[in-house]
């Protein structure tokens, strides 16, 4: 095998590069994708392998992106649209979540609809409140939609190439801190099956599930965690919409006890979802209550400290591992 | 370097198991893939194989329990020696180790509650451990499962003095009083502790694996007795594998079952010809001849499923009902279709003489592709056969007879036997499968078809 690397950003731009390619259906449009490339280069070069045809720059208008991507879906195509940050998800809510995860519940199941939707989320690049959320749960809360989430760049290619093979509506979220870290990346095409989770690190005395950005984080607190002899497992989920419990409970069921990270707000995030799902499978298993590593409620800060402080670190992640594994009665 | 052989984990709830019997004995050389022991889990017994090849070397009793993951053997190249400390803890005899006294005031109960972790509140149920006893470690003084793994019972425990006048938990003395076991013989899990439940549990687990006797233990732990049994027989060996398999095949197959006469006039003629001229075959062999050739015209019952799909298969095994003192046995005429009856009963004689002695090897067990059993020893003339898996068809066979018939108008009496067809409907309908049990009673009523 090749042990080529290629950062997040190119391997999300391989994927694409490898469906057009493949396949005379697939097209890319979006703001300052052409032309540009992109603001994150995720698409870099692409109008001028494939043409203005395939790789269409779009006015400033998300529902009208959406849109045109629903219409090209029902009508046989195999849309790629881009919305540059997940802020403006806002913007075109109504064509994503009462026509592209609609459509087919309403036409009794006939149309198909192969749109992929893809957008950059997370904070760290001092981007301020407008540009830097994460509102992947308000996407996971909506039948129809699958979202995806990859922490690096080999799963991002299979992961996108999964999605632009997807018969129904998936939403693939970049995160915008990952774009330049880089993992070995195969270059002949492979998709990862959605819905399925990954064990990035075994361990037995704690259950982390992390994704995006945050797993990152959680493997350098683990890392931390194993020299004072905490072992983690980590789970990266991949895709948030189908979740794959199962892989989590059966952990959580071994380590008997579980942390869910993420950087959205802590209220109402996946975390809650999460936790509650473990609960309702293992109660009986839990030796603690599970614990959330979030961030607090409020709006991504401007200022570079206060997001710093905002923004779940490894520290932190640590912290809450060993809250929810003490035992400050041992060794009294 | 010496492997360490450790005890397995079967599945995820399995926590320890006990070692019923080494199978290979300490100081033997063991091959890679050899079954070395039978363990016990709460849920099953089973084998269990070495993955390592040498010298195998004990360090695990028979009758203990291990956890998962405890070393219990090493594998040991040539002329190596066993590495150090190396005697494991079995579970129900850790040794005592003296541990200062824990402030009890970790276990303030909060809001008046006992604060124990769901997870502890299980593996203290399983075990049988009163968490009233278990000094808890977790924030706000929580009892978590270390602590009741962890947990030792203490001298003073306050044990409930019961009939026996042995000092018994509560839950010790219900289990004893439920399954009819003597306090008085349980040893205790700490020589001058309380007998727990966990005791019991283990020594009615000892008592079972020694005697040869079989109930389904699943039942004893689920279901209440209905009186004290006089006697308990492990679904084990034998009788455990006769159990899962006919209950499987009764709940995946769609088995019904078809009776039919056949004449025996002719095959008793066959055998008065054939004394005179030596060894006359049993009634089995002409049975088991007749239904390999009535197997070779219909295929479709000459088969199996596998997965979704039907597979004819091209050869004819079919197998033989033996009754055994505890059991039955299934020995294998293989290619029956091909044999002539005189060296079809010769091969009969000689598995069930084998069967009998317990001299039978193992391929004289495998492969059948169809069944024959008969009960017509015991006067019975139809009974609904259970088709051995992964068969589609068994053939019941009754006792022969006389039976008064009309013959042509007029009144005879004829040699008569009933045969019970036992067959998978996902695989056969019944007109194929009546067809089938047709030429066997075609081929019945025309020995020398059968050769």
């Amino acid at each position: 095998m090749s042990d080529r690397k290629l950062s997040y950003a190119h391997a999300f731009r391989e994927a694409v590069f490898q469906a057009m390619q493949a396949d005379p259906d697939v097209f890319v449009a979006g703001e300052d994708i052409g032309a540009f490339g992109g603001v994150f280069h995720t698409f870099d070069g692409l109008q001028k392998e494939f043409g203005e045809d395939r790789v269409v720059d779009t006015p400033i208008s998300e529902q009208a992106i959406v849109g045109l991507g629903v219409g090209a879906a029902v009508s046989g195509l195999r849309p790629i649209v881009d919305l540059m940050f997940m802020d403006f998800i806002c913007v075109a809510m109504d064509q994503i979540v009462n026509q592209a995860a609609k459509i087919k519940y309403m036409f009794g199941g006939v149309p198909k609809v192969p749109l992929t939707i893809t957008t950059t989320g997370g904070a760290g690049v001092s981007a301020s409140a407008q540009h830097s959320q994460s509102l992947e749960a308000i996407l996971c809360h909506i039948p129809g939609l699958k979202v995806v989430y990859p922490s690096n760049a080999y799963d991002m290619k299979g992961l996108m190439t999964a999605c632009i093979r997807e018969d129904n509506p998936t939403v693939m979220v970049k995160h915008k801190r990952l774009f330049g870290a880089s993992t070995i990346v195969p270059e002949e095409p492979y998709s990862i099956p959605l819905g399925v989770a990954k064990i990035v690190r075994p361990g037995t005395h704690v259950t982390v599930i992390a994704y995006g950005r945050m797993v990152t984080d959680a493997l350098a607190a683990a890392d931390t965690l194993a020299a004072e002899g905490i072992e983690c497992e980590i789970i990266d989920p991949r895709t948030l919409q189908p979740f794959d419990i199962a892989t989590v409970v059966e952990s959580v069921r071994r380590t008997n006890h579980a942390v869910v990270v993420h950087e959205a707000v802590r209220f109402g995030g996946l975390g809650a979802e999460i936790a509650a799902q473990i609960q309702e499978e293992a109660f009986d298993y839990l030796d603690a209550p599970i614990g959330r590593i979030a961030a607090p409620f409020s709006p991504v800060p401007f200022s570079p400290v206060l997001e710093q402080l905002y923004v779940p670190d490894a520290a932190r992640i640590a912290d809450g591992i060993r809250a929810a594994v003490a035992r400050p009665g041992k060794g009294r | 370097m010496a492997t360490e052989f450790t005890m397995p984990k079967l599945g995820l709830t399995m926590e320890e198991a006990t070692i019923l019997e080494w199978l290979i004995a300490d100081g033997q050389p063991v091959a890679a893939g050899a079954v070395v022991m039978r363990i016990e889990t709460d849920k099953v017994e089973t084998e269990v194989e070495i993955s390592a090849e040498g010298v195998l070397h004990h360090v695990a009793r028979e009758g203990d329990v291990y956890p998962c993951g405890a070393v219990i053997a090493y594998v040991l190249s040539p002329g190596e020696d066993v590495p150090a400390p190396s005697v494991p803890s079995p579970i129900a005899a850790a040794p005592v180790v003296s541990i200062a006294p824990r402030a009890p005031v970790t276990t303030a109960p909060v809001h008046g509650r006992l604060a124990a972790s769901p997870n502890a509140r299980r593996v203290a149920f399983d075990r049988g451990i009163d968490l009233a006893g278990v000094v808890g470690t977790g924030p706000g003084g929580r009892i978590v499962s270390l602590d009741v793994t962890e947990h030792r019972i203490a001298v003073d425990v306050p044990s409930i003095l019961n009939r026996s006048g042995v000092a018994a938990t509560s839950d010790a003395v219900e289990l004893a009083d439920l399954l009819g076991v003597d306090l008085a013989g349980v040893v205790p899990d700490h020589p001058s502790g309380p007998v727990t439940r966990s005791a019991v549990a283990f020594h009615v687990r000892t008592r079972l694996s020694t005697q040869q006797v079989a109930a389904p233990t699943a039942a004893l732990a689920d279901v209440p007795l209905l009186q004290t049994p006089s006697r308990m027989v492990r679904l084990a060996g034998m009788r455990g594998t006769i159990a899962k398999r006919m209950h499987a095949s009764l709940r995946d197959m769609a088995q019904l079952t078809l009776t039919m006469d056949a004449d025996m006039n002719a095959v008793v003629g066959d055998r008065e010809t054939r004394k005179v001229t030596g060894r006359a075959p049993s009634f089995t062999d002409y049975f088991v001849a007749a239904a390999a050739r009535a197997l070779a015209q219909h295929p479709i019952a000459n088969a199996q499923v596998v997965g979704d799909e039907i597979a004819l298969l091209p050869d004819i095994h079919v197998g033989l009902a033996v009754a055994l003192d505890n059991g039955l046995i299934v020995p294998v005429v293989r290619h029956a279709d091909r044999l002539r009856l005189d060296s079809l009963a010769a091969e009969t004689s000689r598995l069930a003489n084998a069967a009998r002695g317990g001299a039978l090897a193992p391929t004289d067990l495998e492969g059948a592709t169809f069944s024959v059993s008969t009960l017509g020893m015991f006067g019975v003339d139809a009974f609904t056969p259970v088709v051995n898996p992964p068969n589609v068809a068994i053939l019941g066979v009754g006792r022969i007879r006389d039976d008064v018939v009309a013959i042509d108008g007029a009144i005879g009496i004829r040699k008569r036997v009933t045969l019970s067809l036992t067959w998978d409907h996902r695989v056969l309908d019944g007109a194929p499968a009546a067809a089938f049990c047709r030429s066997i009673v075609e081929a019945l009523e025309n020995p020398s078809s059968i050769g």
